[in-house]
């Protein structure tokens, strides 16, 4: 974009021009104390008292004016409010102001001009009502010029908006043909200075009937000049008067529009020759100013709301979809998509425990990643927002087409969790009214630009902005994500809770299968026995061979209970965590298993680290695997080897060149009383090992997994933390 | 020496394991008496007045009416020499440590194995009540 002059006219931003010490000539001004003696006046003065007046100077103002004709008697009545009013002054229908400036009263006094038209608040109610029913802001501002026109006869007469910046815009406006449109045209903030938008805030209309007015001093020179805020009269800084001059202005007028207490623009009027404005009509652009205020208030309201009803039902839908799903995280991922439509950008990253997802028109990863880097030292109380992004950060000059705008949403206070929103570039052509330049300054001051020829500039950089409704859009997102885990979080520990609960009954059941289970088991034992005593001789070797089977399953049956037993057990006891040697418990257990084992070699490949343990437990995860490898194995010879690799951190293997197992039961193996074979196949067994083994090493912090083909061998590979 | 004892008391309340005791007494030793309680509350009223002290108390834990490994101390208490002997199919690896640092002389796990159980309790009755040790 192209830079502007820097504060071109801060000289004038200093100029004291409240306190002029001056009038403009078409009224006077009296300073009265508060006993009713005058000591100040407009140089002008005579005209009304007949007198020079340094003769007037210490006499009570009623000698000059029936100030019983002034609303100020009552108590508690502001005389600012009831200005102005009619007085009569030997005949000469006068209007009067009254104000307090300081411990001073200021009344100043013009000729009444033109009729008292009565039908002007019926006008201005009219054009009110013209004003609500636009359907709108452009047609509001259009109807808003178009009747102060009428009512008052300028030439030209503009809405003019100001921005963030404090530049501004006409965006509405009505002229005489004869005069040069402004309409859409730019103005620089340095051509409204700062303490005279001040001004505008307090007073609400500003009149200069000729711009080559002389000023009139005020007499005697105050010690202490006095501040002519509230003044209609008071003499306007003569930058202002040189520019109004350059832009061919005779007179003019302004009436301000205050919305929300902030200063949002004013209606300009220009007339190209000099011009009056009675003070009723004055009074009635007032007024009028105040409803195109409010009406401009009701207008930006409901623009919001409807922005934001709009979000809202984006949002709606993202937050249904965000709900349903398990996990935040995954979900914000998978949804990136609806994160644009979201807030209406054209790209977005999101940056979760150090991963991030960009989707859409996006700066490059690395480019994301770098400003990542800088949005961390940046103040995102949870949102950073720009739609000039480049101005802040200078890098992203090289991806404005991309992210010109850019909304940051800070997910967590502590972790480096954001959204960003990027917006495109919006190549905007701004016409401002005269070419940009510094102020010259000659014979000792400055001046004005002399050219408000329509001067055209290509903004760079820019974003359409980043409105309102959006930010409290992605507030509501982070609120709502909040939630989301809050309630994930909540749900995560009921369950546990219920976990926990479904521990404990499947402690209380194992303690009670182990007890009350294994009583009618042992009876039909005792049975079986008595059976055989008492009636031994009345037993063929059929009946003798069913008691047998009965027995024999009984003695299953309890094996089984006591297997889950155990598996409950190891999955509530705690660890008795010691050094283990685990080279020296293989070694034990080889020499075990040898025994009863003679057609298998089991060996140990490698030197097997010791590990912080439950030395009884890795014993029956060594014992369990090994006998394993050692049961279910039809080679010859059966070799079983035991093993370290460093890999995963340090891993255990158990290999063997056994009968394999197929890979769509590598999970099921490891199901308590999953067994693969019929109970009598491989020695029976009840089919817990595995299970116990893979609780043993989860209650360790490692992980066991296998890898097998069928009819070669199966390794078991397992961690420990 | 001493001369055997004539009487066991057997704390049981499920009756095919009562069954089994009686019949290895019958086998081992037809003379002995055998008497049964069969919950805390029987044998609450009975340690109030143990007498006769018998020559063998075989006790089961797991009883109708809660466990009664709190009682062993009374029993102790009461029966000084006799020997006090549990069974119990409680699965807790941990109780027969209990048992005996409460004064049980003996632990013997309750299986489903009638012949192993019969031959337990033959030894017993062999070892302590047809020829206690002093």
């Amino acid at each position: 974009m192209t830079e502007l002059p820097d504060d071109p006219f801060a000289e004038c931003g200093q100029e004291p021009i409240h306190v002029p010490g001056t009038i403009q000539p078409h009224g006077i001004l009296i300073v009265f104390d508060s006993n009713g003696i005058c000591h100040h006046f407009s140089a002008n003065a005579e005209e009304l008292t007949g007198q020079p007046p340094a003769a007037l100077a210490g006499r009570p103002l009623q000698e000059f004016i029936p100030v019983q004709q002034f609303p100020m008697r009552q108590a508690g009545v502001d005389p600012t409010m009831q200005s102005p009013f009619s007085v009569d002054i030997s005949g000469r229908p006068l209007d009067a102001w009254l104000h307090q400036s300081a411990n001073w009263w200021v009344v100043e006094l013009e000729p009444r001009i033109g009729p008292d038209d009565r039908r002007l608040h019926r006008r201005v109610a009219a054009a009110v009502t013209g004003l609500r029913d636009a359907p709108d802001f452009p047609t509001q501002h259009l109807r808003t010029a178009r009747f102060v026109a009428e009512l008052t006869g300028f030439d030209r007469v503009m809405v003019y908006e100001f921005g963030p910046d404090w530049h501004g815009e006409v965006v509405g406006e009505h002229r005489n043909v004869a005069v040069e449109s402004y309409l859409g045209h730019h103005f620089p903030a340095s051509d409204i200075p700062a303490q005279a938008r001040a001004l505008y805030a307090r007073n609400r209309l500003r009149l200069i009937p000729d711009v080559d007015y002389e000023p009139v001093p005020i007499v005697p020179e105050m010690p202490t000049p006095i501040d002519l805020s509230q003044s209609v009269l008071r003499s306007v800084s003569p930058v202002h008067l040189e520019y109004l001059r350059n832009m061919g202005v005779g007179a003019s007028m302004s009436i301000s529009l205050i919305v929300n207490g902030r200063l949002w623009g004013l209606v300009a009027c220009h007339h190209r020759t000099p011009k009056v404005v009675p003070a009723g009509i004055r009074a009635a652009c007032e007024a009028f100013g105040e409803a195109v205020s409010l009406e401009i208030a009701h207008r930006q309201e409901t623009r919001t709301l409807r922005l934001r009803a709009t979000a809202g039902r984006i949002q709606t839908r993202f937050f249904d979809v965000l709900a349903r799903e398990h996990n935040v995280v995954d979900a914000l991922v998978r949804y990136t998509p609806r994160l644009l439509e979201f807030l209406g950008a054209g790209g977005t990253a999101l940056r979760l425990n150090g991963t991030t997802t960009l989707h859409g028109a996006t700066p490059s990863p690395a480019q994301v990643e770098a400003l990542f880097d800088w949005l961390q030292v940046q103040e995102v109380n949870p949102i950073f927002s720009t739609d000039r992004l480049a101005e802040v950060y200078p890098p992203a000059a090289d991806y404005g087409s991309k992210a010109s705008g850019l909304l940051a949403l800070k997910l967590s206070r502590v972790e480096p969790h954001y959204v960003l929103w990027f917006r495109p570039e919006v190549l905007a052509t701004v016409t401002w009214a005269g070419k940009l330049e510094k102020p010259r300054r000659s014979d000792g001051r400055l001046h004005p630009r002399k050219s408000f020829d329509a001067w055209s500039e290509r903004v760079h950089g820019r974003s359409q902005p980043w409105t309102e409704a959006e930010h409290t859009g992605a507030l509501e997102l982070l609120q709502a994500i909040n939630a989301l885990v809050l309630r994930r979080t909540e749900h995560l520990l009921s369950e546990n809770a219920e976990l926990e609960r479904k521990n404990i009954d499947l402690h209380s059941f194992a303690y009670i299968a182990a007890h009350d289970l294994k009583e009618p088991l042992r009876g039909i034992s005792h049975y079986c026995a008595f059976l055989r005593e008492d009636h031994a001789a009345d037993l063929n070797e059929e009946a003798v061979r069913k008691l047998d089977t009965i027995d024999g399953l009984v003695r299953h049956s309890e094996e089984l209970i006591e297997a889950l037993n155990h598996y409950s057990r190891i999955g509530r006891i705690e660890l008795s965590r010691q050094p283990v040697e685990m080279n020296k418990i293989v070694d034990q257990i080889i020499e075990t298993l040898s025994i009863t084992n003679p057609d298998v070699e089991f060996r140990r490949s490698d030197c097997l680290p010791n590990v912080d343990a439950d030395r009884v437990l890795m014993r029956e995860v060594f014992l369990n695997l090994l006998t394993n490898a050692a049961r279910y194995n039809i080679s010859s010879p059966k070799r079983v080897e035991i093993g370290w690799t460093p890999e995963h951190g340090g891993t255990f293997f158990v290999r063997d060149n056994g009968i394999g197992i197929p890979a769509k039961h590598y999970e099921s193996v490891f199901r308590i009383f999953r067994r693969l074979h019929g109970n009598t196949e491989f020695g029976g067994g009840t089919g817990a090992g595995l299970a116990i083994v893979k609780s043993i090493i989860e209650r360790h912090g490692g992980r066991i997994w296998l890898e097998s083909e069928p009819g070669v061998g199966s390794t078991f590979f397992f961690t420990l933390a | 020496m001493k001369p055997p004892g004539n009487s066991v008391l057997v704390v049981e309340d499920f009756d095919p394991d009562f069954e089994l005791v009686c019949r290895r007494l019958r086998a081992v030793a037809p003379t002995l008496q055998v008497s049964r309680l069969h919950d805390l509350d029987e044998i609450a009223r009975w340690l109030d007045h143990p007498e006769p002290p018998p020559s063998l108390v075989l006790l089961d834990l797991s009883l109708r009416d809660g466990d009664a490994s709190r009682l062993l101390a009374d029993f102790r208490r009461a029966l000084q020499k006799v020997p006090l002997v549990v069974w119990s199919a409680s699965p807790d690896p941990d109780v027969p440590r209990r048992c005996l640092a409460s004064g049980a002389d003996r632990f013997i796990r309750k299986v489903a194995d009638g012949n192993a159980v019969a031959k337990q309790l033959d030894f017993l009755i062999a070892r302590w009540v047809l020829a206690p040790a002093d």
